[in-house]
């Protein structure tokens, strides 16, 4: 039955300032969106902060614009079904609808933002690998103004975010997809569909006019704390016609580089064999989008 | 210190005192006695705890009750009409769709949000988004029975309800 959660107090500012303040103040106070991961690790006693400052009053942090040849701004607040609904990113940026559609069931990707779901920065996720092929940037609001973090760089350890103390994600910046990407990610499950990943394959591509690869993302979920480029792997594709061989060349690059954890929806040689499989197929269901492109 | 929850729940307005460590579900059952919405594994993965919050599916055993402010919230019991069951819950009735029934509720919600959201939603869409509510004891077929069925219902009889 219900666990009962320990008192904390529970804020609530009305800009992003009185936030960042609150926060900088107190280090046993913590920031809180959707809520979803929170409820659990407090219901299970694993973090007990203080007092928690409520996101979901400040104005301004949910939205989802795009601007052409300027890219992608969405809000930190603003849910993952939101993303996976999204005609918008369904038709500049299917990837990210299309991984936003596998997380989770559909309350929590209801309840649960994709600032939260980075800032959570727990390694089984399907939003954030894809961010990183998409070299998305993120905005982190303080009292001392904005700055902005790669999306690549933001992780440092498990659960462990480039975040400083009262620092706030309130902004994703996705850049203008170059004409002619193509991608795919593919979740690996070893527990039912609504789990999250064993492993995860985010893949872009795009071809010049010889339908040579002249650009490529491979970046794996699941493996590593943070999501891992397996740049040997692109570099392997570029310059080269899409084919079978040249897929499993770049999968067995990427198997041969990996050195993942284990956790409890794989051990490590598992998923590494996994690696290899999932980096093949997804370069494979890429690849047949760019024959579409191409004809 | 406690938190003012003003929100709609089941269509009326309701103004209450909650203290910031409790969630919706506790609130809901304890308080305005919605036997409906059950904790049932505590995480958000078995959906017995689904209530709809502005229309959308959300798992009440991990969303703070605070968090309903401002908020239209419906539990199964804000179905009926007049006395008249939804067609979703008549149809779970009328084809096995429940036998013990506890987590019958958690599936109507998550139905009915669906056909909101996408009234001409595939086999497959469906399966999609009713994967959330687990059943331990029809086996699912009758479920989806009788979500199709309600879906025809609805359109039939052009059902506006709650």
């Amino acid at each position: 039955m219900s666990s009962l959660i320990r008192k904390f107090e529970l804020l609530h500012p009305d800009s992003v300032e009185q936030a960042c303040g609150w926060l900088a103040e107190n280090d046993e106070c913590r920031p809180i969106a959707g809520g979803t991961a929170l409820a659990i690790l407090l219901k299970q006693g694993l973090f007990r902060p203080e007092a928690l400052v409520s996101l979901r009053d400040i104005p301004g942090l949910n939205y989802l614009e795009h601007k052409a040849g300027k890219g992608l701004r969405i809000g930190a607040m603003f849910s993952q079904h939101g993303l996976e609904i999204s005609d918008l990113l369904k038709a500049h940026y299917p990837i990210l609808a299309s991984a936003a559609s596998k997380v989770g069931n559909i309350r929590v990707r209801c309840q649960s933002t994709i600032g939260g779901t980075l800032c959570e920065a727990d390694h089984q996720a399907d939003v954030p690998p894809v961010l990183v092929a998409l070299d998305a940037t993120l905005s982190a609001a303080s009292r001392n103004g904005i700055r902005q973090i790669a999306v690549a760089e933001f992780y440092r350890g498990h659960y462990e975010t480039a975040l400083e103390p009262g620092e706030i994600l309130i902004e994703v910046q996705v850049p203008e997809l170059a004409t002619g990407t193509v991608g795919t990610y593919l979740k690996h499950v070893t527990g039912p569909i609504t789990d999250r990943p064993c492993v995860g394959v985010a893949v872009l591509l795009r071809a010049d006019e010889g339908g040579r690869i002249a650009a490529a993302r491979i970046v794996v979920g699941g493996v590593s704390y943070q999501p891992w480029r397996v740049a040997a792997a692109e570099a392997a594709l570029l310059g080269e016609p899409p084919s079978a061989s040249l897929f499993e060349k770049a999968a067995a690059i990427a198997y041969e580089q990996a050195d993942p954890l284990s956790d409890l929806r794989g051990s490590a040689w598992y998923k590494r064999e996994m690696v290899n499989v999932f980096v093949r197929r997804a370069l494979e269901e890429a690849a047949e989008q760019l024959t579409g492109v191409q004809s | 210190m406690k938190e003012l929850i003003r929100c709609k729940l089941n269509g009326v307005q309701q103004e209450f005192e909650a203290a910031p460590n409790e969630t919706l579900v506790q609130v809901l059952r304890e308080r305005f006695h919605l036997l409906g919405v059950r904790e049932s594994c505590g995480v958000g993965v078995c959906g017995a705890c689904t209530v709809l919050v502005d229309g959308l599916p959300a798992s009440s055993c991990l969303m703070l009750a605070a968090f309903a402010d401002g908020c239209s919230i419906q539990t199964v019991e804000g179905l009926p009409q007049q006395g008249e069951l939804h067609p979703l819950q008549t149809e779970f009735w009328h084809k096995g769709g429940t036998q013990c029934g506890y987590c019958t509720p958690g599936f109507i919600l998550s139905a009915k949000a669906m056909l909101q959201e996408m009234p001409e939603a595939t086999d497959e869409q469906m399966l999609e988004w009713l994967s959330g509510n687990i059943c331990r004891c029809t086996g699912y077929t009758r479920i989806l029975e009788a979500v199709e069925a309600a879906r025809a219902e609805l359109k039939r009889t052009g059902y506006v309800g709650a």
